[in-house]
């Protein structure tokens, strides 16, 4: 218990570096940041177009009112942040990083290339509106919706973002480490950030077996859906089980996958 | 060449083309989902209307797609723009012509596509499209291009004055297709904010074009919708010459 303790604090500690010095390039290069944060704002008023087509049809739609919607596209748009905060830009530099060569640099690194690779660049500029913009519709959307503001309710909220952070983080590698097979990823990368998009509107307007897949085969529709049905209510107990289990399952399938990646990419160069 | 160019590139079109299926695909389950709860008309629309609508849309906004604003960006940087004041080419028709090269293979095999959808929406779904209907709405789709093309080489000029611009041209970008219809109907914002948006010229890029497809423009507001795209486009050529004049002014100083 106590080595893996240390090891965990070894790593929160060069967590710590990266996000320092993705703050330090963000202050070197300013006009990038101030630009992320222009792009996100236009992405915001995209979702916001969403919502408020849905607010003057002003009916429920198959059962959520456009109050909880809005819980929804709160909920999918501080994701979206995250996940471009976060994850996003490692993801897209992967497979260049495979290409030209310059993974054999992280593999020198005495941590683990996996965490050295996919977490090291942090762009705090793409979060800022979307988290903003999306924690004003949720808490707006929850009083509306008349959801009781309980330090559980809070925190069961926040629970399913967390959980549905480790599924965007399993989801959105795997296809990535396609390149290490491929090399070229330009499609896939399209594709499967459309995906996400999915997540623009709750789950409950998709066929059933959209549905279905979406919840357990490319499970893209854990990522926002769970936090909103939570809080109303509606989780059934087959969905919490599986929102428990689903990242487990999903982060130990990508590990193998990256292993299984590594292991290509070194006989591939040597 | 720019012909030549964008046929090098092909598959990038087909991939952005495909990626373009998925919003698609949310906002039909969305009008599935909405008409489903037993409504007969949204703002006017039946459900075969705005799912013919959310179609076409998604077809002409890709026509609306550009990307010569990050290159004449890029010339006026590097003082690429020095070649064109000896040489005696004009920098507009020769972007102009670049642009209808480049952009021509996309245009035809984007028309085809909505042509096939139109015919669709027609013999299956019952919608009332009419081949006059399709012909104007053609014509609009012309001067639209053109129109598109002027707003956004109006917007290159800012790089004159600024040396970063790749974030604002994005950004307008994302703001036009919403402002143009490429999202949802702007009749769908509601009567304020489409009398507001009527004045600019961004919905008769898409929303004015998809309406006289479907038959919902007719009389006085075809003839409006078409004075009005022109107005913008003598508008923006004039702004455009002017801007263009002090931009090289200070280019120019820059570069002496």
């Amino acid at each position: 218990m106590v080595p893996w303790l240390k090891e965990g604090r070894r790593y929160l500690r060069i967590y710590l570096f990266f996000l320092k010095n993705s703050v330090i390039s963000m202050m070197e290069y300013r006009i990038n940041f101030l630009f992320g944060i222009l792009i996100e704002i236009g992405y915001l008023a995209i979702k916001f177009s969403y919502v408020y087509v849905i607010y003057r049809i002003g009916v429920s739609v198959n059962g959520l009112t456009p109050d909880e919607i809005l819980l929804f596209v709160g909920a999918f748009t501080i994701m979206a942040g995250l996940y471009s905060m976060l994850f996003h830009s490692n993801f897209y530099m992967l497979p260049e990083h495979v290409r030209t060569g310059t993974l054999d640099l992280m593999m020198t690194k005495p941590v683990s290339l996996q965490f050295m690779a996919t977490l090291r660049s942090i762009q705090i500029g793409y979060a800022v509106p979307n988290v903003i913009g999306g924690t004003a519709m949720v808490v707006w959307g929850w009083r509306e919706a008349g959801v009781p503001a309980t330090f559980g309710n809070v925190s069961l909220f926040v629970l399913y973002l967390l959980i549905g952070l480790l599924m965007t983080y399993a989801v959105f590698l795997a296809p990535q480490l396609i390149a290490f097979w491929t090399v070229k990823t330009n499609g896939i990368n399209e594709a499967s950030n459309a995906l996400f998009d999915f997540n623009q509107m709750p789950m409950a307007i998709y066929s059933k077996w959209i549905q279905r897949v979406g919840t357990f085969f490319i499970p893209v529709f854990l990522i926002t859906n769970l936090s909103p049905l939570s809080v109303l209510g509606r989780l059934t107990s087959w969905q919490l089980a599986w929102g428990l289990v689903a990242p487990v399952v999903f982060l130990a399938l990508v590990r193998w996958i990256w292993t299984a990646a590594v292991r290509n990419y070194a006989s591939a160069s040597s | 060449m720019g012909f030549m160019h964008s046929m090098e590139y092909r598959t990038d079109f087909a991939l952005s083309l495909l990626s373009g299926i998925f919003p698609v695909g949310v906002q039909l389950f969305l009008w599935n989902a909405v008409y489903g709860s037993s409504q007969e008309s949204v703002y006017g629309y039946t459900k075969l209307e705005v799912i013919g609508y959310t179609l076409l849309a998604a077809l002409f906004a890709k026509m609306m797609a550009t990307g010569f604003e990050y290159e004449i960006s890029k010339d006026i940087k590097d003082g690429q723009l020095s070649k064109f004041i000896v040489q005696p080419i004009r920098y507009g028709p020769y972007r102009l012509s670049r642009f209808l090269g480049e952009k021509g293979p996309q245009l035809i095999v984007l028309a085809v596509l909505a042509g096939i959808a139109c015919v669709l929406l027609r013999n299956y779904a019952g919608l009332d499209i009419t081949g006059t209907g399709l012909l104007l709405c053609a014509a609009a789709l012309i001067v639209s291009v053109l129109l598109n093309f002027l707003i956004y080489y109006c917007l290159s000029t800012v790089s004159f004055w600024l040396l970063e611009v790749w974030g604002i041209f994005y950004t307008f970008a994302l703001i036009s297709l919403l402002a143009s219809g490429g999202v949802f109907p702007i009749d769908m914002f509601g009567p304020v904010v489409q009398q507001a948006l009527g004045v600019l010229p961004f919905p008769y890029l898409v929303f004015f074009p998809v309406h006289i497809a479907l038959g919902r423009v007719d009389g006085d507001a075809l003839l409006q919708g078409f004075g009005v795209q022109f107005a913008w486009i003598a508008v923006l050529i004039a702004l455009t010459g002017a801007l263009w004049r002090a931009g090289l002014r200070k280019y120019e100083s820059a570069g002496g």
